[in-house]
């Protein structure tokens, strides 16, 4: 079920009102609600997968009270969890990718090989209750929280459907204590909720989807394209996948204040980052975090010389990489960013910008500007090859700007010309908000009238400017 | 809570109002079919694919007609050949157009090889037709203005293209009011050169070795004239189109004037045929009409039916 089908409308609707108004009085009964809520949501794509997560959520739960129980065993039971995680993804998203690129490599020596595929779909979501599921187990023998005893409420952790196809992926000690805990309607909360859906909303409907099938034609036809246009289709893929997981996080974060939840935030505002270490504390957050704390930490982080700490970062981009697919585009994409940060972290500048971004003044200064602007290209040029079908067709766009012809002379009908104007109000309320939430912007509507105007416009928009072709959202695939 | 409750319903009513209201300002510019579903139900309609959508002009009918048709009010409701190739869809839809009480009407059936054609593997499985889950069949309501189940269910562009394309200096098609699809591309020779290549390279490498007479469209088309025969008079017209596309039609169905000229005396109607003299129109890419050579064959349709009527 897609946050943008009337399905989901109508879905949202119903789960609300049981939730709030005949479930009510006991937690546990909202709890077993939200979970029910969840499996159908989840069993919309496809129900088969729903098997997948259920023993996914049992295997970690067990291990959870089995690592806690036993101090000998302790070590056993998490590697065994570990398996099991990686298990799953690695067969369901891997396995095809390293088979045909280790016949590759045997090809390459003249061996002949073959490998047998097993072409499975990918289960939705299935990179994001793994990890909530190892980061569950993780922080068990790390004794940071207790295992939680309830298998409602730990599976509600795993699978709460706001969160379970595209994240944020949540942490066992944020967000459990917020599922045993008794929920209480606040009207605050639920207009916040209401105004991150609205700004979700918007951007994946009106931005991200617009955008979609104009990069999506420029990748494609990459090779008949001048250079403006490939300028152009990259500039326009950054901003679409930032709508677009954004903007589905910020429905999902919306959702979850509905019912009373916070979740994680996951993006402050990236493209305003002055260097790729902050870009990397704005993008992603509950990924980069993961990983900073499950991956980079455990291996030793900066704390064991330079060699190690730069073999520790190639790491963890790499697996960032993975994590996004199986693709040698990812991987290179990964390690792109692993060359843009580790300059940072050798001369040890990758905390030079973590205060507030232009705080006393409207405009950056000028030097933040043209931090923020090398960052901006970096960053781009990094996503040719996330968003390019395959290595080749990375390198021929990246040939392509700098030798076709820079503009053609034919007249470009450049479709829904109303985009860019768009998009230039959109990062500027993103700049209003730089140091804030979105919800900074809507307060700032000091009368309610002005502020339920300033609501209705952004809901005419999205019904006018938007696509409503239930495009899905591009996080789903990871 | 009750605040909230009030609010959150306050605003998708208003949107709704707002929705309603913006529907209206849809018009020709909009998309090549929202002004077909918008207009009242019909007693006198062209039909067919687009040669017929683009090439039968109906006010022109009507000025000729209007003497032994009084009150003549011609629609053109002709779509495509994804769309409105004779079978179950078109059927149903002709059918809920179809003005029943409106006393004698007339109808022009447009008729090529290929809309009583088919693509799939078996040409008489109607279930895999392509106009199958396509507009005609998606839709529940024909004739409701502003066609909200249309814009719904059918219009894949944003909301705003239903009033931004008539800022367009040069739009390249116009919907009119009596169903004509007007085609407003450039028509200078190259332009044309290069659209007739086009449309030559489509006829032969999908068209030609896709499609293959089907039998049940063949059924369809003598359903819809039986029913059409109920409440007026019909008429069967085949358009001309360049002798390229024309030759590859006669060879993919060296039949189809025989069939035709079958169904035409066993209902009793008349057929005409203008392939004969395909090379003294001109085209806007090889298969349609241009403009001006629309509104003459549009004359010649109607003096043949003028001619019929009072022989």
């Amino acid at each position: 079920m897609l946050f943008n089908s009337i399905y989901f409308a109508f879905f949202l609707v119903i789960v609300y009102s049981l939730y709030w108004f005949l479930f009510n009085k006991r937690l546990s009964v909202q709890n077993c609600l939200l979970l029910v809520a969840s499996y159908v949501f989840y069993g919309f794509w496809d129900w088969r997968f729903l098997l997948l997560l259920c023993l996914s959520t049992i295997i970690d739960y067990g291990f959870g009270i089995a690592i806690y129980n036993t101090e000998k065993r302790k070590k056993l039971f998490l590697w065994l969890s570990i398996v099991n995680n990686l298990g799953i993804l690695g067969v369901f998203k891997y396995y095809d990718f390293f088979a045909t690129s280790f016949a590759a490599f045997l090809n390459y020596f003249g061996f002949h090989a073959n490998p047998g595929l097993l072409n499975i779909a990918l289960p939705v979501g299935i990179s994001f209750y793994t990890f909530h599921g190892l980061s569950y187990v993780f922080d068990i023998y790390r004794n940071k929280i207790l295992p939680e005893k309830n298998f409602i409420n730990y599976a509600v952790f795993v699978c709460f459907f706001p969160l379970l196809v595209a994240g944020p992926i949540e942490r066992a000690w944020h967000f459990l204590p917020q599922i045993k805990q008794e929920r209480k309607f606040s009207y605050r909360k639920s207009v916040q909720g209401l105004q991150l859906m609205l700004w979700g909303f918007f951007k994946k409907i009106v931005i991200a989807d617009s955008l979609s099938p104009i990069v999506h034609s420029i990748f494609r036809d990459n090779a008949n394209q001048p250079g403006f246009f490939l300028i152009t289709g990259v500039i326009y893929f950054s901003i679409q996948i930032y709508c677009d997981f954004s903007g589905y996080t910020d429905i999902a974060r919306g959702t979850a204040k509905l019912f009373g939840f916070e979740l994680l935030i996951n993006f402050r505002f990236p493209y305003f980052s002055r260097d790729i270490a902050e870009f990397w504390r704005r993008w992603h957050i509950s990924l980069s975090s993961w990983f900073r704390d499950y991956l980079y930490i455990p291996l030793g982080g900066s704390k064991e010389g330079t060699k190690k700490a730069v073999i520790n970062i190639l790491i963890v981009f790499l697996f960032s990489g993975l994590w996004h697919g199986a693709h040698w585009t990812f991987i290179v994409w990964g390690l792109l960013h692993a060359l843009y940060f580790l300059p940072l972290l050798l001369l040890k500048k990758n905390r030079d910008n973590t205060g507030p971004l232009a705080p006393h003044s409207f405009l950056p200064s000028l030097r933040e500007t043209l931090n923020i602007l090398w960052t901006y290209i970096l960053v781009c040029f990094a996503w040719i090859f996330f968003r390019a079908d395959n290595m080749t067709q990375a390198f021929q766009y990246i040939k392509g700007i700098f030798t076709h012809p820079f503009y053609a002379t034919e007249s470009f009908d450049p479709p829904m010309y109303y985009l860019p104007f768009i998009i230039g109000i959109f990062f500027f309320v993103e700049w209003l908000c730089r140091n804030h939430d979105i919800e900074f912007f809507f307060f700032k509507f000091k009368k309610s009238y002005t502020r339920h105007a300033v609501y209705l416009f952004i809901l005419f928009i999205i019904v006018v400017f938007g696509s409503f072709r239930e495009n899905t959202f591009i996080y789903f695939q990871f | 809570m009750k605040r909230f409750i009030y609010k959150v319903v306050a605003f998708p009513i208003a949107l709704i109002v707002f929705f309603y209201l913006y529907a209206f300002l849809g018009d020709g510019y909009s998309d090549e079919y929202y002004l077909r579903f918008t207009s009242p139900k019909q007693s006198a309609m062209i039909l067919g694919i687009s040669r017929a959508a683009q090439g039968i002009q109906p006010a022109i009918i009507d000025s000729v007609l209007s003497t032994v048709y009084p009150g003549i009010d011609m629609y053109n409701f002709a779509f495509s050949l994804g769309l409105s190739a004779y079978g179950p869809v078109y059927y149903r839809a002709i059918q809920q157009k179809l003005k029943e009480d409106a006393g004698k009407g007339v109808f022009i059936l447009e008729v090529t090889p290929w809309s009583i054609c088919a693509a799939p593997a078996n040409p008489n499985d109607s279930s895999a037709f392509e106009e199958e889950g396509r507009v005609l069949d998606q839709l529940h309501f024909f004739n409701m203005n502003p066609n909200i189940d249309y814009l719904f269910n059918c219009y894949s562009s944003p909301y705003i293209n239903l009033v931004i394309n008539k800022l367009d200096e040069h739009p390249f098609s116009l919907l009119h009011n009596d169903g004509w699809f007007e085609i407003k591309a450039p028509m200078d020779s190259l332009a044309i050169a290069n659209r007739t290549e086009g449309m030559i390279y489509l006829y032969q490498n999908d068209f030609y070795p896709r499609f293959e007479f089907s039998s049940k469209r063949l059924e369809y088309l003598e359903a819809t004239i039986a029913l059409l025969q109920q409440h007026g008079d019909v008429y069967l017209v085949r358009l001309p189109a360049i002798a390229k596309i024309l030759q590859m039609e006669k060879q993919k169905m060296p039949q189809f004037d025989i069939i035709i000229n079958t169904v035409a005396k066993k209902y009793n109607v008349p057929y005409y045929s203008f392939i004969d003299s395909c090379n003294s129109f001109s085209y806007v890419d090889g298969a349609h009409l241009e403009k001006k050579s629309g509104c003459r064959v549009s004359t010649d349709i109607a003096n043949l039916i003028k001619g019929s009527l009072s022989n």
